[in-house]
């Protein structure tokens, strides 16, 4: 008894180091924008902080321009995750199979992830372009565009330009943690079940796709936490226009502090987009961990 | 499995943490008063790619001896700049000592209270030296802040053999304007006028030409009046919107260019107006440029009965309030703002200088033109709030180039929102 105290004492003393810096670099700058939220600290105020109380909250519930960020924040998540993770898995299942040349296609898949963000953001830019851009050349070549289209340069074709881009960039990261997952599959369990007669079909949705979930959810989970703080390519590619069609809750947020200095209200705006990263997280993560269970029980 | 990931996670929060600890230790434990009776100075600013900076720093050095010049060579981007220099003046401590400013920097800066106060460092008469539009830049509630080095404006470019060709004079109103280039365009091998569209800062700049061209205004500087939903306002949106929907003079991509995209299509031929900025001067006459001798330069067209006008941009250099060394630094503001010093950058990078006799005392036209220009300079709104102000209308010009709203509900929901900001 006494040496497992001591035991836990030493624990505790090794890992108080590491915990010291996750308290820094982690919890206390949460700590510190919930205690800021609470007060007004702007130019207005010469950046003295003055306490409002809920205030911030509830300017923050009339913000029409807050809501359309959010909005915008979650349909890019949804479908540049969702693109992503079937393309990576389609990509993954492909790459899991025995070819020559396998080894240089599983590297060159992974070069986009490898790229600056800001450099292919700004690349895109240019591919995009009506006049100069690759985009349309391309696309008239082929026969389907008459006239270029100025893909950044409208509010309805901004968004999706900006998502396939960004599905470009991420669904080899995607893929190389399901080609992880894939890897990890013993083979014989595919043997035995064509042995037994299962069809393709069977075989992915009965040994694939149980077996391969949880490597699916990590891919979900960091490519959501991601994808929902996405900041850097929409930056570079369209600063958040045209007419504010591509402004995530990234970019309006970090407008309001630290270009207009509004400290308290973007301290609000910080707290509620982590309050809504975690619900969405948990939206994600709650059908698959149920799926999982489904699956253990089958 | 998800304990893995939390590990992972950790793993690289703590990576990325240590990084940055490296970086600010590297960055902030330098001595700033560096042995015995040295002073050390900082600023940060844009690669110093010609080297000039390098020089006036050497020269600096020579003449002051015991003054170190520490150049700190940051992102060209002016945004990213603004960030870092916004970010260490909030720790409260003079990292830098010399601030290299915009011109929309300057109200900000001075209402946080960042900037030294220099207005009676020089008396009037030396003010005077310098182009008007480029002080008032650095100038917040009646008080200077900034010494002037370089001063940018919106202008007018046009293709001098293609009008000559056509018998056409280069335009003075908005209408001539629409008029020439209908009849000279063949899209897409020839656009008649290309400017910047896109939803940033120079989409403000451009407005704000065609705004006062057509006598609106956006906020006024003494009565913080906003202008945007008064008829002249929703008249120069409908006039910037017909130039790509209606007259079709301008591309459709127009609403995704900036300064190099608009300066490529005019550059490379296929485009008769542009407006943009000084730099454009030199580009299209250099080595190899198929522009050379075929460009000419005015200020922006306008209304018969408005005023023509271009926007005011521009650097200078302003002292931190925090600094320990105001005196030195000074004198290097004072250095470097000085004409010989300004020449050499203007003949390396082509920024025009702030100094009234760089033009007063030249022979070349161009420059000549140039100056003509900079007579119509309007300042952007000088109110602490200004990078708010500017989003606002970038967000709603920006959604009537691309169809979303109509100039009219785009102007009224600006005029509503700015009024909110300015407190009315």
């Amino acid at each position: 008894m006494k040496t497992r105290a001591s035991d836990q004492a030493f624990g505790a003393l090794l890992i108080s180091p590491a915990a010291a810096f996750v308290f820094c670099i982690a919890i206390y700058p949460i700590l510190r924008v919930l205690w800021l939220s609470f007060f007004t600290q702007n130019l207005g105020t010469s950046l003295v902080p003055k306490f409002v109380g809920i205030d911030n909250y509830i300017r923050l519930a009339n913000d029409g321009h807050f809501f359309a960020t959010v909005r915008t924040t979650f349909f890019f998540t949804f479908v540049s995750v969702a693109t992503e993770l079937v393309g990576g898995l389609g990509f993954a299942l492909l790459l899991n199979h025995e070819f020559r040349g396998r080894v240089v296609a599983r590297a060159a898949m992974l070069v986009p992830w490898a790229l600056p963000t800001a450099v292919l953001a700004w690349a895109w830019s240019w591919i995009f372009n009506d006049q100069f851009g690759v985009m349309n050349d391309l696309l008239r070549h082929l026969g389907i565009l008459v006239r270029p289209i100025a893909w950044l340069g409208s509010g309805s074709t901004a968004l999706f330009a900006v998502i396939f881009a960004d599905v470009w960039k991420t669904a080899p990261f995607v893929m190389i943690i399901l080609l992880a997952g894939l890897q990890n599959i013993p083979g014989e369990l595919y043997e035995a079940a064509a042995i037994d007669g299962a069809s393709v079909w069977k075989r992915f949705r009965f040994i694939t796709l149980p077996l391969l979930l949880p490597s699916i959810m990590v891919a979900l989970l960091f490519r959501a936490i991601q994808s929902f703080g996405i900041f850097d390519l929409i930056f570079v590619m369209t600063g958040g226009g045209p007419g504010g069609a591509t402004e995530t809750l990234a970019i309006y947020t970090y407008n309001t502090y630290l270009r207009y200095l509004d400290f308290g209200y973007g301290s609000a705006m910080i707290v509620a987009s982590f309050a809504l990263m975690l619900i969405f997280t948990a939206l994600v993560y709650w059908p698959l961990a149920r799926m999982r269970a489904q699956f253990a029980n089958e | 499995m998800s304990g893995g990931v939390d590990g992972l996670v950790d793993g690289m929060r703590l990576a990325g943490a240590a990084l940055l600890g490296i970086f600010l230790m590297a960055n902030c434990s330098r001595p700033h008063s560096s042995g015995a009776g040295g002073v050390e100075l900082s600023v940060l600013m844009d690669a110093d790619v010609d080297g000039d900076w390098h020089a006036f720093i050497r020269e600096f050095e020579t003449l002051n001896p015991g003054v170190h010049i520490n150049y700190v060579e940051g992102p060209s981007e002016t945004n990213a700049r603004e960030d870092l220099y916004v970010t260490s003046l909030l720790g409260g401590q003079a990292v830098y000592d010399l601030i290299y400013a915009d011109v929309v920097w300057v109200p900000k800066f001075a209402a946080a209270g960042w900037l030294e106060d220099v207005t009676d460092r020089w008396p009037a008469e030396h003010w005077n030296e310098f182009i008007p539009g480029a002080v008032e830049g650095g100038t917040y509630k009646g008080r200077i802040y900034r010494v002037p080095q370089h001063i940018d404006v919106g202008m007018f470019f046009y293709r001098r053999d293609l009008l000559e060709a056509a018998h056409e004079a280069p335009p003075e109103t908005f209408d001539d304007l629409v008029r020439v280039a209908q009849k000279l365009q063949h899209p897409d091998q020839l656009w008649g006028y290309v400017w910047q569209g896109k939803q940033y800062e120079g989409l403000i700049c451009d407005f704000m030409e065609v705004l006062t061209g057509f006598s609106g205004f956006w906020i006024n500087a003494d009565t913080n009046e906003v202008g945007l939903d008064r008829p002249e306002a929703v008249r120069a949106l409908q006039w910037m919107h017909d130039t790509i929907r209606q007259t079709r003079i301008s591309p459709p991509g127009t609403t995704a260019y900036t300064e190099e995209e608009s300066r490529l299509i005019f550059q490379s031929g296929r485009a008769i107006f542009l407006r943009n900025w000084p730099y454009v001067w030199n580009t299209s006459q250099q080595v190899g440029s198929p522009m050379i001798g075929k460009v000419g330069i005015k200020p922006m067209p306008a209304m018969a009965n408005g005023h023509p006008s271009a926007t005011l941009g521009g650097w200078g250099m302003s002292i931190a309030k925090n600094s320990r060394h105001k005196d030195e630094a000074w004198k290097f503001c004072e250095y470097v703002s000085a004409l010989p010093q300004v020449m050499r950058v203007q003949a390396h990078r082509g920024n025009p200088p702030a100094i009234k006799a760089f033009y007063e005392n030249n022979n070349d036209q161009a420059w000549r033109d140039i100056y003509r220009v900079m007579e119509t300079a309007v300042v952007r709104p000088r109110i602490p709030q200004y990078a708010q102000a500017s989003d606002i209308l970038q967000r709603y010009v920006s959604a009537t180039l691309t169809e979303r709203m109509t100039p009219v509900d785009a102007m009224n929901a600006a005029a509503k929102e700015t009024r909110l900001l300015l407190g009315q």
